[in-house]
């Protein structure tokens, strides 16, 4: 069976651009957030084997919502999306629990590399 | 013929002397080596130190051969051929293949004691490191000086990762490589700091020291599962009670070569149990100085003679395992010749650093913490205090810098101290500046004293430099050091002479120190003044003097500090300490070569107390180095000499 997805950003350009690259590589994205909230909420809901999380977003950012995924599941694996220069945000994530980071623009080998790790 | 196949009785002996000459070879190579690098405008005498290391390392390679130390053999070949390319002129002697021949000599010395310990090594990635310089293309940039400077400890092994080059954020990936590690067990150290890993001038070296059960491969693959890892390396403490070899059953293929009693000769003992044993000895310790005491009032021959045994005794259980919590100071020093050797070529600067004391004993734990504030101290005297070759030999100085590291026994005390020979400290600079950021005190530029501009320097984010360098520029300064020496109970001081160099002495207690203490009384309260710090008890009365009281002792006029005031307390009794009063009594202090009289109540001798340091105080209560039992049994605060002579203790008492 494949491995399920959330797929958490708030701009649909890059949520379609991170959908396709799982979905070609045969993962199943079951669902999408657009903020923070919206992820813990999706998550507790769909208990998906794999989170990717845009660190900036509206009402709750990645960081505080990959704490309280980790709360609510100590074996969450999240995979935080970032830009260039947000070096000191994704530290803060890994410490609070986000298990790889991938750093935009998203090259597709990258981005599955990653997501070994974090599953493996 | 190979010595697996003689009869047990000689390779025993084959063994025994293996041990021995091996070190003697490598020996001869380290100092060969070591050589080498002052030697690089010599070809003469660089032919001639390369000829010695080569060698030493062939002949090494012969006996391992003999041994069957494949590990041994396999490396000393690497080194063998990348000396041969570099006699043969094909490969170009600079300071980056010195370091990397110093660090294979160094890793040789470290793959014979395992394999003589019967441990197996892999020493692949050495010799592919080795095989690279050979030809002439050098492997990416020696690990960073801090990196070196972290020592694996039994127990607490050391992980070594440099993170991909390509990776876009290495700050971020050496998080995650810390955070592995970190499910394994708990970490130690981490260098760099969590700060510095988002900052520029992190290179993707990291050094991990993780206390763990979890083995060489363990470590190794968790760091690597991080992503991104280019390398890594796991070190382990050398010492035989530190962790088992991976294959720790089979990994004994020369058993014969292994010296049983070296075998036999370490236990593991969890720190805490150390802890507590040397606790009920300074207790017993303690214990014993009143028994003395209440048995000479006894008057009983036979019940001295006892206790006087039992007094031997427990003195020599407490030196014992006092010792087990002490290492050398070469724990620490040896591996700092090379950091400033890194940290000089880093900024074009030419220095070498000579260490002096490695032998002195100093309490494990302070040793740890002290590391991170000499390679600080280290950097300074690099970035700051040695000047740049030309500006060296413009001032009549040799072009190489020479930094003296120096453990010393000083009475009751250790002193640490760096010592380099650059350009001193510019006084009128630091004023300049410390007006300029405020809140400094109107002294004049010669009233400006090395305490008072240490006080200075030491200001948090306080740096001299006109620009920030890529060495010192990471925001720890003086401060840190400070702040880092204080923790762990000791003294930063420092003396600069502008154009001859800069001298920062770090003093520390020997943390429990059995010492002879003057015993003074205000009030009902008892308090120690270590003898080390008393020249001697004077009876009299001060006498007013330009900037507050002062006492004569002979020739000499000396401030006055009544410790009633340092204390905040009021004025005792009528007679006691008041100023009318005909006659006081007062002990002659001295620090960091000031003096002072020290009025109290009244003297009550000198006695052999156990002094305890007391964690690092504020404001007044600075006054106090530590606690202590008294003979009768009562607690004493054992007073602080050097803070008390301080100009700010004399104001306030004058």
């Amino acid at each position: 069976m494949s491995k399920s997805v959330l797929v958490c950003d708030d701009a649909i350009f890059m949520r379609t651009m991170v959908s396709d690259i799982l979905t070609q590589a045969g993962f199943e994205v079951v669902g999408e957030a657009e903020t923070g909230m919206q992820a813990v909420e999706r998550y507790a809901e769909l208990r998906p084997d794999l989170v990717t999380m845009d660190i900036v977003m509206p009402d709750m950012g990645g960081i505080d919502a990959v704490r309280e995924i980790v709360k609510f599941d100590p074996d969450a694996k999240v995979l935080m999306c970032s830009a260039m220069g947000q070096q000191a945000l994704v530290v803060e994530a890994i410490q609070a629990g986000a298990k790889d980071f991938v750093v935009k623009p998203f090259q597709p080998s990258r981005v599955l590399e990653a997501i070994t790790r974090v599953l493996g | 013929m190979s010595v697996a196949r003689t009869s047990a009785s000689s390779r025993e002996r084959y063994a025994a002397l293996f041990a021995t000459e091996s070190r003697a070879q490598l020996g001869a190579a380290a100092r060969a080596v070591a050589s080498l690098g002052h030697a690089l405008d010599d070809r003469a005498a660089a032919r001639a130190a390369l000829d010695e290391v080569f060698r030493a390392v062939h002949s090494l390679k012969g006996m391992a051969a003999a041994m069957e130390l494949a590990a041994v053999e396999t490396l000393a070949h690497a080194l063998e051929t990348a000396l041969g390319r570099a006699r043969d002129g094909a490969l170009e002697l600079d300071a980056m293949v010195v370091d990397a021949l110093v660090a294979a000599v160094d890793r040789l010395d470290e793959v014979v004691d395992a394999s003589v310990a019967g441990h197996a090594v892999d020493v692949a990635a050495d010799v592919e490191t080795l095989a690279l310089f050979a030809s002439g293309a050098p492997a990416a940039a020696s690990v960073s000086a801090e990196a070196l400077a972290l020592a694996p400890l039994p127990g607490a092994p050391v992980v070594h990762v440099r993170i991909s080059p390509d990776s876009a954020l290495p700050g971020a990936r050496a998080a995650i490589v810390v955070r592995r590690l970190a499910a394994l067990g708990t970490i130690d150290s981490c260098v760099p700091d969590a700060d510095s890993l988002l900052g520029p001038t992190f290179d993707g070296a990291l050094a991990v020291r993780v206390r763990t059960d979890a083995d060489r491969d363990a470590l190794a693959d968790a760091a690597r599962g991080a992503g991104e890892v280019a390398e890594v390396r796991v070190e382990v403490a050398r010492s035989p009670q530190s962790e088992r070899p991976n294959g720790a059953p089979n990994a004994a293929p020369n058993g014969a070569a292994v010296p049983q009693a070296a075998k036999a000769a370490h236990v593991r003992v969890e720190r805490a149990r150390l802890d507590t044993l040397l606790d009920v000895a300074s207790e017993l310790a303690t214990a014993r100085v009143r028994l003395t005491a209440a048995v000479a009032n006894l008057a009983d021959p036979a019940v001295a003679a006892v206790a006087a045994d039992v007094a031997r005794l427990i003195g020599m259980l407490h030196e014992e395992v006092r010792g087990t919590r002490t290492a050398p100071a070469a724990e620490v020093f040896e591996r700092l010749p090379r950091v400033v050797r890194d940290l000089a070529r880093a900024v074009g600067k030419r220095a070498e650093l000579v260490v002096e004391g490695g032998d002195v004993a100093l309490d494990r734990a302070v040793l740890e913490e002290l590391t991170e504030p000499l390679v600080h101290l280290l950097r300074n005297a690099v970035d700051h205090g040695i000047e740049h070759a030309e500006d060296r030999v413009a001032a009549g100085k040799p072009p190489m810098g020479r930094i003296v590291l120096r453990a010393e026994r000083d009475r009751d005390a250790v002193l640490v101290s760096v010592r380099d020979d650059g350009r001193g400290i510019d006084r009128t600079r630091v004023r300049a500046r410390a007006e300029r950021e405020g809140g400094v005190p109107a002294e004049s530029v010669e009233a400006l004293d090395d305490q008072a501009l240490l006080a200075m320097i030491a200001r948090p984010g306080f740096s001299t430099a006109d620009a920030v360098s890529s060495v010192s520029g990471r925001g720890v300064g003086v401060d840190a050091v400070r702040d880092r020496v204080r923790r762990v109970g000791g003294k930063l001081s420092m003396t600069t002479s502008l154009g001859e160099g800069t001298s920062f002495t770090i003093r520390l207690p020997l943390t429990l120190a059995l010492g002879r203490a003057l015993v003074a009384r205000v009030g009902d309260a008892a308090f120690a003044l270590p003898v080390s710090s008393v020249c001697e008890t004077v009876e009299g009365a001060p006498a007013p003097g330009d900037g507050g009281e002062v006492w004569q002792v002979r020739d000499e006029m000396l401030p006055v500090v009544r410790l009633r005031d340092a204390l905040g307390v009021a004025s005792g009794p009528a007679g006691a300490s008041t100023a009318d009063a005909p006659t006081l009594e007062a002990a002659v202090i001295e620090a960091g070569g000031r003096r002072a009289a020290l009025v109290v109540d009244a003297v009550d001798g000198q006695q052999d107390v156990l002094v305890r340091t007391l964690p690092p105080l504020r404001g007044a209560l600075r006054i106090f180095g530590g606690a202590t039992i008294l003979v009768d049994g009562t607690p004493a605060l054992v007073l602080d000499a050097s803070a008390l002579v301080t100009p700010a203790s004399l104001a306030h008492s004058g």
